[in-house]
């Protein structure tokens, strides 16, 4: 079914590069191509990955024309998110529909045999969270109530973002009492509640204190990659504050963890990447270099214990940070090698699915490949075919 | 009286009549796999593949398509492995399934004058025999833990890996024989409507493989409706992830029926396990072991540790010579409920304690004794390396304690030692027939669970007598017609307000299973349940149908456990629908839905409806639909689906 949805969001769609968009195109008709049976699970997911990347670059239109084009639970999610995102920017003109178009999907896919209630619960707290935003929350809560715990927790940020300061302690309370109970899902959810909360307190140095202290020990016995990755977000938003001491505290807490841990290549490597990027905007190129030159020798040296699919995921990370840091040159190396990668399996999905995700890199990281880059990759997305 | 027929289109009964002929009339080559896939590719119904000897992987990257109705007859030592990154999609239908068995099942899959039956699923005959062929395994990337592996760490982590048991490295470090990782979301495809037969023996190793390996898969894998019959080591084994299983059916293995083990986090629903013997060998003994055995992991202080729900079992033991019904082991943490346990050998709850394998047991290193997690409540679990706690990632529990048995019968378990460990629980005193309250559990009744079971004369095999299952009803009767609870509906588990796995006068066994193919169980009212259904205010809504459908004879068709006074629709089709949008099972546009409503008691019945002359094999796909405001998101509720077959 083909749905129809006319939305205000042109009025908040933001301009970006025509190759952005191009990208973002060649993305998803990469894994659009993908056939539909047996692949529907896999196809449906790419294609919302697309979606994501959409409204990450403020292009909700698109978002929701790539959403029709989505055959399973995720067009929902695709509604849904969309609707979040105009919700966030005051935009509600035809968001109701939107929602609507959104339960409709996630009530369908509750009623099939042998569902997985995680899968429409996804889509329903995402309505949730736009309807918290709404300032809706009795209706919030009342999903959010009813879905399966690992759904639960999802909520916190966009009630993080909606309250006032007068409600920080409440907040924090709250986020207190939901690590008490140590639900691990919830948990998880919550770290982004606990991220806007610091970030809209960055600037009360008292509460950012107590939060600074807080967070990471709300988190100290979770798996070593979650800590990582608080610590990268603390330190990100402690930048975006400009305050690069505090943030090199961050970055150091990190890099500690990880240097601390034992770590496959395909899980190492992207946080050593991101860390190397954060230490430049930290002002320490030097070691944002020697790091990303580090990243790419494990990355030779331990090729053969990585299984091709999951090669060019590992460039894209390196590359990314190259752009953080302003090398564009070493960024094209780099993504040429990930594109490369990428179609090293020889079946079609797996090529089509880091096609798109490459699309996606570059277009997120504004980097731009130029025509003979993007004449490789319009090659390679119309050569998608059997084997799939 | 209308005769059910009578409203029908003459043209749709034709087109159906059309459908119903029989796989083996097509013209079938057997093509041997004699390398790994490493390409994409489907294997189609119109062929037989024999996995030639080896070991096939289906490596990263490529998805193995298996249309229904496909047949792999294996050469002893064939076997599949799906790695890491790889799919495996084998949707075999009701009535079309897909079979992996060994090339000496000729009764199966070979069409030839000398056994008249073969190609035909529907028909063939028991052999006392396995280890022909090898088995399926499947490897996923989701949590688990393993103590064997040096870089793994006692905490859940991305990084912990096991490699699976039965398949060799080729080099260290090779991917391909790896499973786990930290997307518990991962999808390594869909199988249902599969009957695995005769397996058990590995490629190179003096190992025996498990009937179904399933290795950290993810929540986007799919799977119902397996059937082993016949293999040597365990029926089913599972290490870690978090995958759902439903309409499982395990016979004849010669270790455990089902094994769990390494942090398993799912849930489980609508499981037979009957014990049996299939050939005697070095690791499966031949003859069952425990019938369901869990561990929680490889040592008990690890995590993730197995936190699992399992509603609706039948599980019917080996009376002399079987080992435990259950069998618990370094910190499991299992909920049994709405099952029933019978002719087990030896104890309903089997304490083991430790795996024989080094795990230190439960109560090691601080965590939980077995006592404790009786009494537990199952949001409240250990720290010992746990993420913050031991709730972390564990979706399947959500009320009640960590270990439990409720709302079950337990029949004819006469080994003297067969409630001791239930009724005092690791010597704590804890009873579960007492010191639950409301436990529902229901200790050796008169009447007998099911409806029949039969068995053959006694039969010494690996040192011990077994009594094998010749013909089976499974369906419930007396204590297990109604139960006092019924699963929640979390969008997995069906509210079934029955004990084991079949509903009343129905079950889903018809049609693709070797049990009804070779005459243990049958199908002769052509009624079957297709499962389904969206629970309401009373769990999930039954429909039962009982009578032949066939010239002379009337159907009754009876919808219970609706909300009273709702209104309401009856779907008839011809065809299944193939998107199942809304829960339909039955494809719509042959006939309109037609309007009821349910009674003050919530039922609503149809019939009995007489037939006139009718053309065989016709199918006819029924559901209800009442409008319920507990069927939340949907407001309705909806029935399992059946299928009524013409005779």
């Amino acid at each position: 079914m083909q749905v129809a949805i006319k939305t205000s969001s042109g009025k908040i769609e933001q301009p970006v590069m025509e190759y952005q968009l191009e990208l973002l195109d060649y993305g998803f008709k990469a894994v659009t191509a993908i056939p539909k049976y047996p692949h529907i699970k896999d196809r449906s997911r790419a294609q919302y990955l697309v979606v994501n990347a959409a409204l990450d670059l403020n292009q909700p239109e698109r978002a929701l024309a790539y959403s029709d084009r989505i055959e399973n639970w995720r067009r929902g999610l695709g509604y849904a998110d969309t609707a979040y995102y105009q919700a966030e920017r005051g935009e509600i003109e035809g968001l109701e529909k939107l929602l609507d178009f959104a339960m409709q999907f996630a009530v369908e896919q509750s009623s099939k045999p042998n569902a997985q209630a995680w899968r429409v619960d996804r889509v329903r707290m995402r309505i949730a969270k736009t309807r918290a935003l709404l300032g809706q929350v009795d209706e919030a809560l009342r999903i959010e109530a009813s879905v399966v715990p690992s759904e639960r927790g999802r909520l916190g940020a966009a009630l993080a973002e909606r309250k006032g300061e007068s409600d920080f302690d409440a907040q924090l309370a709250s986020l207190e009492e939901l690590f008490a109970e140590a639900v691990f899902g919830q948990m998880i959810n919550a770290r982004q509640a606990c991220l806007v909360l610091y970030s809209n307190n960055y600037a009360n140095r008292d509460r950012r204190d107590r939060l600074d202290e807080l967070l990471p020990s709300l988190y100290r016995k979770f798996p070593a990659n979650v800590r990582v990755e608080l610590s990268v977000a603390m330190a990100s938003i402690a930048l975006e504050q400009g305050d690069k001491t505090r943030a090199r505290e961050h970055i150091n807490a990190a890099q500690g963890i990880l240097d601390a841990s034992k770590w496959l290549p395909e899980t190492g490597i992207p946080l050593s990447a991101e860390l190397a990027a954060l230490h430049f905007r930290a002002g320490d190129e030097a070691r944002a270099r020697r790091y990303l030159e580090l990243a790419l020798t494990q990355y030779q040296a331990e090729k053969k214990r990585i299984i091709n699919i999951d090669r060019a995921a590992v460039l894209r990370s390196v590359a990314e940070a190259y752009m953080a840091i302003g090398d564009g040159d070493a960024a094209r190396r780099v993504y040429v090698q990930a594109i490369d990668a990428g179609i090293e399996n020889p079946n079609s999905r797996p090529r089509a699915e880091d096609l798109s995700a490459t699309c996606i890199s570059m277009s997120i990281h504004e980097f731009n490949p130029g025509a003979e880059l993007m004449n490789r990759i319009n090659q390679i997305c119309s050569g998608l075919t059997d084997p799939w | 009286m209308k005769s059910l027929l009578q409203t029908l289109k003459p043209t749709a009964v034709m087109l159906s009549v059309g459908l119903v002929a029989l796989p083996g009339a097509l013209t079938a080559q057997q093509i041997d796999i004699t390398s790994d896939i490493t390409e994409s590719t489907t294997w189609t119904a119109n062929n037989t593949y024999n996995l030639a000897g080896q070991q096939i992987y289906v490596l990263p990257g490529a998805t193995l398509t298996i249309e229904a109705g496909t047949v792999i007859a294996s050469v002893e030592g064939g076997s599949l492995a799906v790695t890491r990154g790889a799919k495996i999609y084998a949707l075999g239908t009701e009535n079309n399934p897909i079979i992996f068995t060994s090339d000496d099942d000729v009764a199966t899959w070979d069409v030839n004058p000398l056994h008249p039956t073969g190609g035909n699923p529907k028909t063939g005959s028991w052999r006392e025999a396995a280890l022909e062929w090898g088995n399926l395994t499947i490897m996923g990337r989701a949590f688990m833990n393993e103590d064997e592996i040096g870089t793994n760490v006692p905490g859940i982590s991305a990084n912990n890996y096991g490699d699976m048991e039965g398949l060799t490295a080729a080099f260290p470090g090779d991917p391909n024989v790896r499973y786990g990782g930290g997307d518990d979301l991962d999808n390594s495809g869909s199988l249902s409507y599969v009957s695995f037969r005769y397996g058990g023996k590995v490629a190179s190793l003096t190992k025996e493989l498990n009937g179904l390996s399933l290795g950290a898969l993810g929540r986007g894998t799919d799977i119902h409706h397996v059937e082993i019959m016949n293999n040597v080591d365990d029926g089913i084994e599972v290490w870690g992830g978090c995958v759902d299983l439903k309409y499982l059916s395990i016979w004849n293995i010669g270790d455990d029926s089902l094994d769990i083990d390494q942090g398993y986090r799912g849930r489980i629903q609508f499981v037979l396990i009957v014990q049996g013997y299939s050939v005697n060998d070095s690791q499966g003994s031949g003859v069952g072991d425990n019938c369901i055995e869990v561990d929680g992991s490889e040592d008990s202080d690890r995590q993730p540790v197995t936190t699992t729900t399992m509603y609706n079992m039948t599980v019917i033991g080996q009376p002399i010579s079987g080992d435990g019904m259950t069998a618990w082991r370094d910190g499991a943490r299992v909920q049994y409920r709405n099952s029933i346990f019978m002719d087990g050998g030896e104890a309903v709850v089997r304490l083991d304690n430790v795996d024989g394998d080094g795990g230190q047991g439960y109560g090691h290193n601080g965590t939980l004794s077995f006592g404790d997690t009786w009494t537990t409540t199952f949001d409240n679990t250990s720290s010992v390396n746990a993420p913050a706690s031991p709730e972390n990632f564990y979706q399947a529990q959500n009320a009640g304690f960590l270990s439990e048995m409720t709302d079950n019968v337990y029949f004819r378990n006469l080994n003297a030692a067969a409630y001791t460990q239930a009724e005092n629980i690791d010597g704590t005193g804890f009873n579960i027939f007492s010191s639950i309250p409301l436990n529902n559990n229901v200790k050796e009744p008169v009447g007998q669970p099911i409806v029949d079971i039969q068995r053959a004369a006694p039969v010494t095999r690996g040192g011990l007598t077994q009594i094998r299952v010749t013909t089976l009803d499974p369906r419930p009767a007396n204590d297990a017609l109604v139960s006092g609870d019924w699963a929640p509906a979390d969008g997995f588990f069906n509210g079934a307000r029955y004990r084991g796995a079949f509903a009343p006068n129905m079950t889903w066994l018809c049609g693709w299973t070797a049990s009804t193919a070779f005459g243990f169980t049958s199908d002769a009212d052509k009624i079957c349940d297709l499962g389904g259904g969206i629970q309401g205010a009373f769990g999930t809504p039954r429909l039962e149908v009982t009578g032949a459908a066939t010239n002379g004879s009337a159907t009754t068709i009876a919808l219970s456990n609706a909300r009273p006074n709702r209104a309401g629709y009856f779907i008839i089709s011809f065809a299944r629908s193939e998107e199942n949008s809304f829960g339909l099972v039955p494809a719509l546009g042959a006939l309109p839905p037609v309007p009821m409503v349910t009674s003050p008691s919530g039922e609503f019945v149809l019939g009995p409806l007489p037939w006139g002359p009718v053309p065989p094999g016709l199918n006819l796909y029924l559901q209800f639909f009442v409008f319920d405001e507990a069927g939340e998101p949907s407001l309705f509720s909806a029935s399992n689906g059946v299928l009524l077959t013409t005779k």
